[in-house]
């Protein structure tokens, strides 16, 4: 019985860690779609937005 | 040796992240507890600087310098809703991993709730009390919302989605409500609120920013294209268009030289009975949107009516798809009046007058055969861009399916003539499923109508389309929906508003202001966008602005701020 437990606990920990992998390419993708629209932006807009993630 | 976890809590977390091995049932429960809500957790910050990053820093931020329907904030927008969607899908899943191990495993962890929603399930009061807009303008969009559960359906929706860009360009749009008819036709319609046949005028108006709106919130065009569209705004008309040559009356009509649109004053009558003593009820959605269609497809069929004109003396395949089709539906309607009894109400009627018209034209001796085939080629024209209009306006409101597309084509269809198309196609069928599909699609038609409610119809909709004797109508549907999806999915209507200046036919009338009085169209602060910037010195700043943000982002990413 208490090894089922410990199995189960160990299939636990590896979903919390898959799903931290998935969330860090999720965050990868996001940083990278702002990064794109930065890109397109000219000059004084993205001081403006660089003021505003300076403040997140 | 199996050791009992009896310190606090907080101990006993801990032993469960290092000594597996020690675990119990409780110990078991607190950790999938843990973990639950620790995906919960950290799927909220993910989302929540998700929102604070397309709500705040493109709109707040940024503000009116940067319009928010800007192609490059509209492509952001659509990322991050992506991205978002993604999110909620990969949590459900990883929740229900969780959960299928507490339930073929023997752990008592019942109590952990099946579904935690995620921060962005918030209500239209929510919504509405966090924009920085007029009261009044808050009360007028919440008259729209209460005026129609179609359009309060979609808002709902695009607020559970996180869809903040359209909402946001809904807000544009109602911010200026006051702005869209012309002085003149306000003056009007405060005499017409005397007049006991126009008892619900000021219910009409939420009706025609209702329907303003719904393109907005599906996202088919930005808040700018339609500023540009109806760069005169609205105005009433008293006196029907001078419309000889069209073969019928229109409620309303679409001016593509002052980018207006003219609604004749007796369509903004009470609903009740016609002169026959038929009820009905104004589908002012549909006809404001069929208007605003007309400009869609004025600036997305290039082709003037003389070009289009040669085209089809010449050879019908060089035609724009959409047109084509269009040009063979009344050909086709010719050949064979049932097609007409399942298309929407406007495209039957431009089918009939090309008919009426022709015959006409036929038949007047004073006309040369020359003369007679000018006539018709200009009808044919005229009316195919009736037909095509009509169905770019049941792309505009729906959400961009095919099945959303059909529901909406087949509610603006005659009913009655429907009926019998679909009773007909049925007849003789043994089957009784298809009489149930039948059953429940004329219950769906008549709560759509009496209730609004629209969903139970489109999925009565969906059902009917499955049908293989119905595949005459899915084909006739399918045919229009797919070009216009195409044309309007995939080319941006404007890049901005001096590319619109230079493309169609304002010409230098186009720097008069008179252009803009009463409209929609709100010039940036720093006049109207012209040119391009430099290229090179435009990749120089986006590079280095790549790197600094970058950086800026990569700091709270190690923070744990993001």
């Amino acid at each position: 019985m208490n090894q089922d437990i410990n199995d189960q606990a160990r299939q636990i920990k590896e979903i919390r860690s898959r799903f931290k992998d998935e969330l860090s390419k999720l965050k990868a993708e996001q940083i990278a779609a702002i990064c794109t629209f930065v890109e397109k932006v000219d000059g004084k807009k993205i001081a403006k937005i660089k003021e505003e993630i300076k403040k997140l | 040796m199996i050791e009992i976890i009896s310190q606090n809590n907080e101990q006993q977390s801990k032993d469960v992240e290092n000594n597996l091995k020690f675990l119990d049932d409780e110990s078991l429960k607190k950790l999938i507890e843990e973990t639950y809500q620790g995906i919960i957790e950290d799927a909220k910050d993910v989302e929540g600087f998700n929102n604070l990053l397309y709500q705040e820093v493109t709109r707040k931020v940024l503000g009116e310098e940067y319009s928010q329907d800007d192609k490059d904030v509209r492509d952001l927008g659509g990322e991050l809703a992506n991205i978002r969607t993604r999110l909620k899908q990969m949590v459900s899943g990883f929740l229900a991993e969780i959960r299928g191990i507490e339930t073929s495993g023997k752990s008592p962890v019942g109590e952990i709730e099946a579904e935690v929603p995620l921060p962005n399930n918030q209500t239209i009061e929510n919504y509405l009390s966090r924009q920085e807009i007029e009261s009044g303008a808050k009360d007028f969009l919440r008259k729209m919302l209460d005026s129609s559960n179609e359009f309060k359906n979609v808002f709902e929706k695009k607020l559970s989605e996180g869809c903040l860009g359209a909402l946001n360009e809904v807000i544009e749009l109602v911010k200026r409500s006051d702005n869209i008819f012309s002085t003149e036709s306000l003056e009007r319609i405060s005499e017409l609120k005397r007049n006991p046949e126009f008892s619900n005028i000021e219910g009409r108006r939420v009706e025609i920013m209702t329907a303003l709106a719904t393109p907005l919130l599906q996202e088919h065009i930005s808040y700018k294209d339609l500023g540009a569209l109806l760069s005169s705004g609205i105005e009433i008309s008293a006196v029907s268009r001078e419309n000889g040559n069209q073969g019928y009356d229109g409620a309303m009509w679409y001016d593509p030289d002052k980018c207006q649109i003219i609604i004749l004053e007796k369509t903004l009558k009470d609903d009740g009975k016609n002169e026959n003593g038929i009820e009905f009820k104004r589908d002012i959605n549909h006809l404001i949107n069929h208007e605003i269609a007309h400009g869609v497809v004025e600036r997305t069929i290039k082709e003037s009516d003389e070009d289009l004109y040669e085209i089809l003396e010449d050879d019908i395949e060089r035609c724009p798809k959409s047109f084509r089709i269009a040009v063979e539906m009344l050909e086709k309607a010719n050949a064979n009046p049932a097609l007409l009894e399942f298309q929407p109400i406007q495209v039957k009627t431009a089918c009939e007058a090309y008919q009426k018209m022709v015959s006409k034209i036929e038949s007047d001796k004073s006309l040369t055969d020359e003369q007679k085939k000018d006539k018709t080629m200009r009808q044919k024209i005229d009316k195919a861009n009736e037909i095509l209009t009509d169905y770019t306006a049941i792309f505009l409101r729906s959400d961009g399916s095919l099945g959303d597309f059909m529901g909406i084509a087949m509610a603006t269809a005659d009913q009655r003539a429907l009926n019998q198309y679909l009773e007909r196609q049925s007849a003789g069928d043994a089957d009784q499923s298809v009489s149930e599909m039948l059953q429940s699609f004329r219950k769906a038609s008549v709560e759509r109508i009496e209730s609004n409610n629209i969903s139970n119809f489109k999925e009565a909709v969906a059902i009917l389309s499955e049908n293989p004797k119905l595949q005459e109508v899915v084909k006739t549907f399918s045919a229009f929906y797919e070009p216009i999806k195409s044309t309007i999915g995939e080319k941006k209507l404007f890049n901005n508003i001096s590319e619109m200046s230079r493309r169609n036919r304002f010409g230098d009338n186009f720097e008069d202001e008179s252009y803009f009085s009463g409209g929609l169209y709100h010039e940036p602060e720093n006049g109207i966008p012209t040119g391009q910037k430099d290229v090179h010195s435009l990749a120089k700043d986006a590079t280095d602005a790549l790197k600094t943000v970058g950086e800026e982002i990569t700091k709270l990413i190690f923070a744990g701020k993001v």
